[in-house]
């Protein structure tokens, strides 16, 4: 048998352990360290052991994911995001479907304070779903976009997502950043078009609120909201001003989220547990994918199955065109079974040679994957995205309720996807001035 | 008996995230005063980077790794898991935590050895200085073997215990 | 199989490994191939020494300094490299005392692998954002240094030496939390460091050459046959002389280019070179035997002193050759160095 073989042997008997309910870090780990020892032998298997683990981790660049983890959790667990969903909800209730046009804003606004899509996602479903659903939204729309508006957390920087691919990719983790902001801003743009096209058009979906706020409310309101944008802009001032360096922001982030709670009384014990748990069990939970999945890296090398699979695709011609549909395709097919930090780490090895074949911008190409990842939390049947609105609500709302809700904003993703997709420049605008 | 192994493990699990949370809460501040001590004297803390990257960065990835079995919150797929009929459920269940035990076991064996050879070449790491590093080199043996005796503990309720639930507490943490 | 983690564009990779896999191709007729690994796909950087030693490649480029506690003797000696401003005489010194010298030879039978060929960057220099020419202003600036040994120099001009990533090495000149890199000057282009650092000094800080270009697993080696390691011996004269003159040219090309990029290059000031050729007369023999002494090297003194004669000697060969006829220092190296190693009992 040849090398190429048990390659996808090996990568046959990963998949088939996946499915057994195996974390994706064991089954990829224990199939590559087996795969090696078939390729080369016992020796080279253990060598591989030695050298992965303790070198991959012991990173600089990858300290900024705990401590942009960090900074986002504590944002969430003390309550900062509360009062930026109060403030937008005065501000927008005007709108048809105000409710839920304040929740894509401030969605995006916590999107700016920390890098992951589920911490976003998580911090409205408590707050804003049972809000809409109190005004007799309707559940789907109510559900679907603070689902949808999660998503924003890993396209607006900063973004745990960004900092891995960057990482992966050789690309610069700043232009990155600079990268997700606008294809960010459109997609909020996009939804809450849709949210007031839709409402226009059936306005049951979502009645009108009482809006007779007073001007000193709004006043109370935004006393109440400063927190969250002084942590933003202090982060996004001092990457600016070159005081830190977007590695060290996630420390500086993160203090200032403990420090600005400390401010507004609302930093407990049980706040920093809470915040300081979640974030070891999430940077726990995806280095052991890292580790799982660069041993794979390193096997699939060896068996030079993604040289094969590049090869077979340069054959079918490999237009930048013709990659960007073909990863469009296995991502969204992937989105649907796998979480994103494991579609990422997994398909790294053969699909980042695809695309320096084709000369893709990396930084373009970055957005659009990180953009397509996001669209595989909302597409069933694993939608993780889903599942957290459906854990925040218990029984009262369907999963299929929620599926059918994220619906409408998985179609207005695509065409975000494809307008970035078909004008670069779009996404490359920003990156380009920060040089 | 099960019982007081349960407690055990479960205070070898917080006893390390309790460490892994003292990394975390030093590489910050150990971030934030270098970003001071630079921007106010000019004068980055020699060796900090490497600290924090090699010490604390290994602190915080491998040591809440038995906590987070011991919660189920790996990142895993039970998609075609919860269409299979119970018995099949339980038995791929065992087989699952069987594999994990073993290769948590690969892992903590091999990090072991090569932790003992750091320590007896006096392992360092150049940058602008000399920063020791075989110490940190110990925390994964002792992160592996820990999630592999929380792998195995839970191998054994799946076989005997019928109502062994691998659920996590809660579905959604761990991910981002 | 080999690896090198560099990418396919450079010097090292590009003039040295990939050109030598086609030497072997050629010389063999096909019968000794080389199955190259470039970048971090199959071991990290750190990884190229445990992956020679643990069997996963058969060959590897290790950056020595990587791995201080398993190379001692080679970090010794990367000690002394501010003090060598001939990078050539360099690579050929580094290549005929690894070969020759006891105590090198003994290092690598510890770690089970055979040292083949050498190498060395051009001259590192100071890429700043800022004009530094003269102590003056030196002090205070922070400076990106190579080197413990290089650091403690920045320390005697009051300049402040800080550790930065490479990849945060560009942001950081740009934002100013770094003033310099002391690097070889391709960086200006491969990096795009003179969009900003707009004033090189060709202050020379040394070459960089610790580790290997060249080395194989020790039962890679004896599973050659003797004309195989022969063939293997008979090509590494050419290439690594080829490749450091490639490794020249494209630290020259950037300096060429760095002008339209508006990069201003100059020399030192005279306080500023003094104080580094100062620096390195009374400070670096002694630095670098206390380096192999804190590392566990054997008579780190006696062997500093060893490398500096071979070093010399090098320096004294090349001045009968004109600087740019790399045939015929080529020839010469393999006269002094390579045509003496016995291919059926070197490293076996
Ligand atoms: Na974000
Ligand atoms: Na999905």
């Amino acid at each position: 048998m040849d090398n190429v073989a048990i390659g996808f042997l090996g990568l046959g008997a990963g998949v088939f352990l996946l499915l057994l309910r195996v974390q994706i870090g064991v089954a990829l780990g224990l199939v590559s360290f087996i795969g090696i020892a078939v390729l080369l032998n016992m020796r080279a298997a253990w060598g591989i052991i030695t050298a992965i683990p303790f070198n991959f981790v012991g990173d600089w660049n990858l300290t900024a994911i705990p401590m942009f983890l960090l900074m986002g959790f504590i944002a969430s667990e003390a309550g900062l995001s509360a009062g930026v969903f109060r403030t937008m909800r005065l501000a927008l209730s005007w709108l048809p479907g105000g409710l839920a046009v304040a929740s894509v804003g401030a969605s995006a606004v916590l999107a700016a304070a920390s890098g992951s899509s589920v911490a976003t996602s998580s911090a409205f479903a408590r707050i804003a779903t049972p809000e809409m659903l109190r005004y007799r939204y309707d559940p789907g729309l109510a559900t679907g976009v603070i689902a949808a508006a999660g998503t924003l957390g890993s396209l607006i920087p900063p973004s745990i997502l960004m900092v891995l691919y960057g990482y992966l990719a050789e690309v610069s983790v700043a232009k990155l950043f600079a990268a997700g902001v606008l294809p960010g801003i459109l997609t909020a743009f996009a939804f809450t078009t849709m949210i007031v096209l839709r409402v226009l058009r059936t306005p049951a979906l979502a009645p009108k609120v009482e809006s007779d706020f007073t001007r000193a409310e709004l006043i109370a309101g935004l006393r109440d909201t400063w927190a969250l944008p002084v942590i933003i802009l202090g982060v996004l001032l001092g990457i600016f001003l070159g005081v830190f360096t977007p590695t060290e922001a996630g420390a500086v982030g993160a203090a200032l989220a403990i420090a600005v709670a400390a401010l507004k009384g609302t930093l407990t014990r049980r706040v920093l547990g809470a915040g300081f748990r979640q974030t070891l069990i999430s940077t726990a939970s995806i280095f052991m994918v890292v580790v799982g999945t660069s041993l794979l890296g390193r096997f699939m090398a060896l068996s030079g199955v993604p040289t094969y699979v590049a090869d077979t695709f340069i054959e079918w011609g490999s237009s930048p065109l013709m990659v960007i549909l073909a990863v469009s395709l296995l991502y969204l097919i992937l989105g649907c079974f796998l979480d994103s930090i494991g579609i990422l780490l997994l398909t790294m090895p053969i699909i980042l040679p695809m695309a320096r074949e084709a000369g893709l911008d990396l930084v373009w190409f970055g957005i659009i994957l990180v953009k397509l990842l996001e669209i595989g939390l909302l597409t069933p049947p694993v939608g993780l995205n889903v599942y957290i609105i459906k854990g925040a609500l218990g029984d009262r709302v369907s999963l299929t309720t929620i599926f059918r809700g994220v619906a409408w904003f998985v179609v207005v993703d695509l065409f975000v996807l494809a307008f970035l997709a078909l004008v670069p420049g779009f996404t490359l605008w920003l990156p380009g001035l920060v040089d | 008996m099960a019982a007081l192994v349960d407690r055990a493990l479960l205070l070898l699990a917080r006893g390390l995230m309790f460490l892994a949370g003292l990394g975390l809460a030093l590489m910050m501040i150990q971030t934030v005063a270098d970003v001071v001590a630079d921007n106010f004297w000019r004068r980055p803390i020699p060796g900090n980077l490497e600290v924090i990257s090699v010490y604390h960065m290994v602190l915080v990835v491998f040591l809440p790794l038995a906590y987070v079995e011991w919660q189920h919150e790996n990142i895993e797929v039970d998609l075609l898991w919860r269409l299979m009929p119970g018995w099949l459920q339980r038995a791929v269940l065992v087989l699952g935590y069987a594999v994990c035990v073993a290769f948590f076991a690969i892992l903590a064996r091999q990090t072991w050895f090569d932790a003992m050879k750091a320590m007896a070449k006096d392992e360092m790491m150049m940058g602008n200085v000399y920063v020791l590093i075989w110490p940190a080199k110990f925390v994964l043996p002792i992160g592996f073997a820990a999630i592999c005796l929380v792998s195995l503990r839970h191998a054994v309720h799946a076989a005997i215990d019928p109502d062994f639930s691998p659920d996590p507490a809660d579905p959604t943490e761990g991910h981002i | 199989t080999a690896s090198v983690w560099f990418p396919d564009t450079h010097p090292l990779t590009r003039d040295g490994y990939m050109e030598l896999a086609k030497t072997l191709e050629e010389t063999s007729g096909g019968d000794l191939t080389l199955k190259l690994y470039t970048g971090t796909s199959l071991l990290p950087p750190v990884a190229h020494l445990s992956g020679l030693t643990d069997g996963i490649v058969q060959m590897t480029y290790h950056a020595g300094t990587y791995t201080p506690s398993d190379l001692p003797e080679d970090n010794t000696l990367a000690a002394l490299a501010i003090g060598l401003p001939n990078s050539m005489a360099t690579a050929l010194a580094v290549a005929e005392f690894y070969i020759n010298d006891p105590a090198m030879q003994a290092m690598f039978e510890r770690l089970g692998i055979v040292f083949l060929g050498s190498y060395a960057t051009p001259q590192y220099v100071m890429m700043c954002a800022e004009e530094v020419r003269t102590l003056e202003q030196v002090a205070g600036k922070k400076l990106r240094m190579p080197s413990p040994v290089h650091a403690a120099w920045a320390e005697s001009v009051g300049a402040v030496p800080v550790n930065v990533p490479s990849s945060e090495m560009f942001s950081g000149l740009e934002k100013g939390q770094l003033d310099c890199a002391i690097n070889a000057a391709n960086d200006l282009k491969s990096r795009s460091l003179w969009d900003v650092a707009k004033h090189t000094t060709l202050l020379g800080f040394g070459p960089y050459f610790a580790g290997w270009e060249y080395a194989m697993a020790q039962d890679a080696w004896a599973d050659l046959t003797d004309a195989e390691r022969r063939m293997l011996l008979d090509a590494m004269p050419s290439n690594i002389v080829h490749l450091v003159a490639a490794y020249f040219a494209t630290s020259d090309e950037a300096l060429a280019e760095a002008d339209a990029h508006g990069v201003a290059v100059t020399e030192p000031a005279d306080d500023l070179a003094n104080s580094l050729r100062d620096f390195v007369a009374n400070e670096v023999a002694e630095m670098a035997v206390a380096t192999g002494e804190k590392l566990g090297a054997e008579d780190p003194a006696g062997l500093a002193s060893r490398f500096r004669e071979t070093y010399e000697k090098w320096e004294g060969l090349l001045k009968d050759v004109p600087a740019d006829d790399y045939d015929a220092i080529a020839a010469l190296f393999k006269a002094e160095v390579y045509d003496k190693v016995d291919a059926s009992a070197y490293g076996l």
